[in-house]
């Protein structure tokens, strides 16, 4: 085959070609073609750091919530009040007709246990700003340890630390109060054992609840919150869950779950600047009760 | 009146003196059909939070048993105590003592030095204990408490209206219920009435 | 008079691989600029087959971290059959992997278990139940659980046909595995049982 040379003047072959260049420039722009795309893809694994800080946030704010047990025992002991307060009322009802020479007595222990009930009510409300205060402290503290680990410069793409949390404190559905159905007070017993009241299967109080007694002392709060139940000897442990499961408390419940949200800003610098946002949520369900001591 | 007409007057009378100071200053011996055991204990590392009020906590148990059946007491009821505040009960059992019949409260704290909030707590306990058995138509005999302790529930109940007896055997008293405590050791006793 | 210089080349002429300058190309051998063939051989066997090939590793990049998400949710969720359930309901990474060139078969879902001692190791599959040793606070433990999800997937090239060589321009079939912690190590206070069995 004939093959047409370059020749100069002199009939030489010139030495000028640009055929390694170009292979060379061609097999350059594939790596970086190839780098480019994995670093895009390495944007997935940004992602999923950013879930892991989420769920370590939401759980460090979770652990607050029901520290030494302090929603596990302000249940008990509001559903022990009430039983207080359903006996004493109950005594004095039998006293005034049967045994006025002990009514004053009675009225006392009827005045104490109200007293006591609104104690208890005046602390609960007290716990929950407790919690939210302790559970916005424990959260940023941990986002201030974990920020820095997200950044990442390259000249094509640019991540940035997260932006502040946005904390949200609830509960989890369907998780019932820790509180056992109390027993031995036959009306208010059987009156507990309605579905809006309590559970047939696990024999709990429901969560969220304020069950009032009837009659005079129906000015009472007995507000019962969620939180997973001790089940003989084990209690439940603070876990991550699904976000779908996480709701707001009504009214001023005590809660038992957070959930973080962070937002995360990508920027790409490679041909037309662009931006975007990755959200992630991290959602938390505090420990559970222990057994009521 | 002869010699033996007065050794008989003199022995009537010693007796009778013994048997209206026996009936004034009632005791250990008081009889008694039941018993209803109060323990009190602290309950630590409750309520421990910022700011927290309702600590220390202490936790009353209740129980009752026929006299000669200590091993077969029965749970009645637990009561939780802070501050000088009642704050919960659970009964655990119905209390089946037949009406007309007398119970000795006894008073016991598992601590030998108990602090006084918890000494309150067993006063404000026997006060509910003693209104349960009296609605329940039985009759308390007698109140048995730690000497340490005698003081501080005698003060306690008497902020419930009762007031102190008198120690003339003989004056008339109108009240529907009497009250008798005593030190466990029986060197410290008070009759309390209720008006 | 100067005498013509034959400047044509000609096969009979003697090849001198002795270079006249310094500075110029020998005349012996062929470049690829002067070798089409080869040039086009280059290309379309070499750099074209190389492009198309790394887009299966980018693609098993891609694939790999969407199911690092995808089981980490399975493992938020409150009983092991929710998690099951979940696999057929929640298609979002089958999806994702589709867009991808990624054809998503046979996943297959257990529990690896790694007891107290270091050789204490079980993998539970999908439908069975943790024995009791090996359930939290049996002789076992103090345990790890790993929900761990495994799946056969088809990642093709760029250009890719029905069939021919795998990487080139066929799917590569490959299997991926990930995992994650199961979070609820409590127990259901209906049942009694632990949510990790049920």
């Amino acid at each position: 085959m004939r093959t047409q040379q370059r020749m100069n003047r002199t009939g030489e072959r010139t030495s000028t070609g640009n055929m390694f260049v170009l292979s060379g420039v061609f097999m350059t722009s594939t790596g970086v073609a190839i780098i480019l795309a994995l670093s895009f893809a390495g944007l997935l694994f940004a992602f999923n750091r950013l879930q892991t800080t989420a769920d370590e946030l939401a759980i460090a704010g979770a652990r607050k919530l029901n520290e030494l047990d302090r929603i596990g025992q302000m249940n008990n002991m509001i559903a022990r009040s009430r039983q207080l307060v359903y006996a004493s009322r109950h005594q004095l009802e039998i006293a005034q007709t049967h045994f006025p020479q002990v009514v004053e007595l009675s009225q006392k222990l009827v005045d104490e246990a109200r007293d006591g009930a609104h104690e208890l009510d005046q602390q609960r409300l007290h716990l929950r700003g407790v919690n939210s205060s302790e559970v916005q402290t424990a959260v940023m503290e941990k986002f201030n340890q974990l920020k820095e680990r997200h950044a990442m410069v390259l000249p094509w793409i640019r991540v940035s630390i997260p932006e502040n949390p946005q904390i949200r404190i609830g509960y989890i559905d369907q998780v019932q109060s820790n509180v056992s159905l109390l027993e031995n007070l036959d009306e208010l017993q059987n009156a507990d054992q309605a579905p809006a009241v309590s559970d047939s299967q696990s024999k709990l109080y429901q969560e969220n609840i304020n069950p009032k007694l009837a009659g005079s002392d129906g000015d009472l709060n007995f507000k019962l919150s969620s939180l997973p139940a001790p089940v003989e000897n084990t209690v439940a442990p603070a876990r991550a869950t699904l976000a779908a499961s996480f709701k707001p408390v009504p009214n001023d419940d005590l809660q038992s779950a957070v959930q973080v949200e962070i937002v995360l800003q990508v920027e790409t610098m490679l041909g037309a600047a662009g931006s975007g946002k990755f959200h992630s949520i991290g959602t938390a369900l505090a420990t559970g009760a222990n057994n009521m001591q | 009146m002869n010699k033996v007409t007065a050794i008989l007057w003199g022995f009537a009378i010693t007796a009778s003196a013994t048997i209206i100071a026996t009936i004034a200053a009632p005791g250990l011996n008081q009889p008694h059909d039941w018993t209803m055991e109060l323990k009190t204990r602290q309950m630590p590392l409750q309520f421990e939070y910022q700011g927290s009020t309702l600590k220390p906590v202490v936790k009353t148990e209740l129980k009752f048993y026929h006299v000669g059946q200590e091993e077969n007491k029965t749970l009645y009821e637990y009561l939780w105590y802070a501050n000088e505040k009642t704050l919960g009960l659970e009964r655990k059992a119905k209390l089946t003592i037949a009406p007309g019949e007398n119970v000795a409260i006894i008073v016991s704290h598992e601590s030998e030095s108990p602090p006084e909030s918890e000494v309150v707590a067993a006063a404000k306990a026997v006060m509910n204990a003693v209104l349960d058995i009296e609605v329940n138509q039985s009759m308390v005999a007698t109140i048995k408490v730690p000497t340490s302790s005698f003081n501080t529930i005698c003060s306690e109940i008497e902020q419930y209206n009762f007031h102190p007896g008198s120690s003339n055997p003989n004056e008339e008293v109108n009240s529907d219920l009497c009250l008798f405590v005593e030190s466990e050791a029986g060197e410290k006793k008070s009759l309390y009435h209720y008006n | 008079m100067f005498a013509k210089r034959n400047t044509k080349f000609s096969t009979s002429f003697k090849r001198s691989t002795v270079r006249t300058k310094s500075s110029s190309r020998g005349i012996s051998g062929g470049t690829i600029a002067e070798f089409g063939a080869a040039f086009l051989v280059l290309v379309v066997f070499i750099f074209i087959p190389l492009v198309n090939a790394s887009f299966v590793v980018v693609r098993y990049y891609l694939a790999s971290g969407a199911l690092t998400e995808y089981v980490h949710r399975l493992s938020l969720t409150e009983k092991r059959s929710q998690a099951i359930s979940m696999l057929t309901t929640d298609t979002w990474w089958s999806d994702f992997s589709a867009n991808c060139g990624i054809t998503v078969t046979n996943k297959k879902l257990s529990l690896v278990i790694c007891g107290a001692d270091e050789g204490d190791k079980l993998t539970v599959p999908q439908g069975q139940d943790v024995p009791d040793d090996w359930l939290p606070g049996g002789t076992k433990g103090p345990c790890i659980y790993n929900i761990q999800l495994e799946v056969n997937v088809q990642v093709a090239p760029v250009y890719s046909g029905g069939s021919g060589l795998p990487g080139i321009n066929a799917p590569v079939p490959m299997q991926i595995a990930a995992h994650s912690n199961w979070e609820n190590l409590s127990r259901n206070p209906k049942t009694k049982r632990f949510f990790i069995n049920e």
